[in-house]
């Protein structure tokens, strides 16, 4: 059953074998199914996550793609254990996330009541700061913080996702990570304007 | 002291995630924001987080972008390449039966065209240039495959021929050449009062006999 995708844009090629191990890890966790299984299954959902990326079926996404996709796969288990005749377990996709997703207008809010200066030089600097230093963190600070601000994981899905013991593992790591991020947010800040 | 820090921060992280994601009541918001405004240590700490939170997602969202905008664009290229496609078919078909018509119009007016030599200029009362401009036209009428000029020029001037006796001695010339860029122009129904009239207007002439064949032409298209 091993069906070829004819995927032709190296952005969403990249963008499926990065998601594989976060995927396979999660559903692994999650479902008795075999590793064979699970490579089916994870081809199957890349092939319907292609079609309707090329069909043009997602650009109106409520959610990040990443946890578009999660919920595909998540998807795509409950209906191979339901062929298979297995006994599927009660599973709400809808679970895996916080409910109450990150806004981009609050965040706007926040940032431009607390933002200190109204040139905009000096805030596409900041930007660029910011982006330097996301760049800089090490993948498990990029890997918690992508999943908990722009995937809107609940903490113990970014748990069973990244192999955390449990999801206070994941808050701890998570508050290490926005602290050394404002500590050398603050600290580069101060150095280029005083 | 750090760990009572770390406990008074992981508060104040709390307090940003439940803004952001717009749980806070209006209350709460204006509460947090009135603290942010008095201490600027907590200002610098709720500016970094938040700045952390926007760069993620800024920079999530710019990926995910180029990976469904490239698609939504080839997608559309794709579509805009297809219509341009049955576009130059129906162009090629529609030009090629355009070109039909007029190979077939031409052909049937061909007998009937006049040469105007620009010797002959001097009848009635029109001055030499204007009777020279006249003649452009009518020899015009064959020589250009676009005669919608020449009708625009015409036209007026046949309008007046029965009131203004300026163009008199060139009336039959005027009406005749009108309606050959009519038929050439693929106006037959206004070709075909213009040939009637210049019929009743010059019976029994070898004039007339042109018309009556002429006619005969147009009406079996």
């Amino acid at each position: 059953m091993n069906k070829e995708i004819p995927i032709r844009d190296k952005e969403l090629n990249l963008f499926i074998s990065t998601e594989r191990e976060r995927v396979l890890s999660y559903l692994r966790k999650k479902f008795s199914v075999t590793d064979n299984d699970l490579d089916d299954i994870f081809q199957e959902a890349s092939m319907a996550l292609f079609l309707n990326v090329r069909e043009g079926k997602l650009t109106t996404l409520s959610s990040s793609l990443g946890t578009y996709f999660m919920k595909v796969c998540i998807n795509q288990t409950l209906k191979f254990l339901g062929k298979r005749k297995k006994s599927v377990p009660l599973f709400n996709e809808n679970a895996i996330v916080n409910p109450n997703a990150v806004r981009n207008d609050k965040i706007d809010e926040l940032y431009g009541f607390c933002m200190d200066t109204e040139e905009t030089d000096r805030k596409l600097r900041m930007e660029k700061l910011v982006n330097n230093i996301i760049a800089s963190m090490t993948d498990t600070c990029k890997n918690i913080l992508h999943g908990y601000y722009w995937n809107d994981y609940s903490t113990s899905t970014i748990a069973d996702i990244f192999n955390f013991t449990d999801a206070n593992s994941v808050k701890a790591q998570k508050y290490k990570c926005a602290k050394k991020f404002r500590e050398k947010y603050n600290e580069l800040k101060n150095k280029i304007y005083g | 002291m750090d760990k009572s820090n770390d406990i008074l921060q992981e508060a104040i992280d709390n307090r940003i995630d439940a803004f952001v994601r717009g749980m806070m009541t209006e209350e709460e918001e204006a509460a947090f924001k009135s603290e942010i405004q008095a201490d600027l240590e907590l200002r610098n700490q709720v500016l970094a987080t938040v700045s952390l939170i926007r760069g993620i997602r800024i920079q999530n969202a710019e990926k995910e972008q180029a990976i469904l905008h490239d698609y939504a664009y080839n997608r559309v290229r794709s579509v805009l390449l297809w219509a341009c496609s049955v576009a130059a078919v129906f162009a090629i078909m529609f030009g090629y039966s355009k070109d039909k018509r007029y190979n077939e119009l031409s052909g049937i007016i061909s007998p009937y065209y006049t040469e105007y030599s620009m010797g002959d200029i001097s009848r009635g009362e029109v001055d030499s240039a204007t009777v020279t401009h006249l003649y452009t036209l009518f020899n015009n009428v064959k020589e250009q495959r676009n005669v919608t000029n020449i009708i625009k020029e015409l036209e007026p001037i046949y309008a007046t021929l029965d009131t203004d006796f300026t163009y008199n001695a060139y009336a039959n010339d005027i009406a005749w050449n009108l309606a050959l860029a009519y038929i050439k122009n693929d106006q037959i129904d206004k070709a075909t009062p213009v040939l009637e009239k210049l019929e009743k207007d010059n019976p029994d002439t070898p004039i007339s006999k042109q018309i009556e064949s002429l006619l005969k032409a147009i009406k079996s298209l």
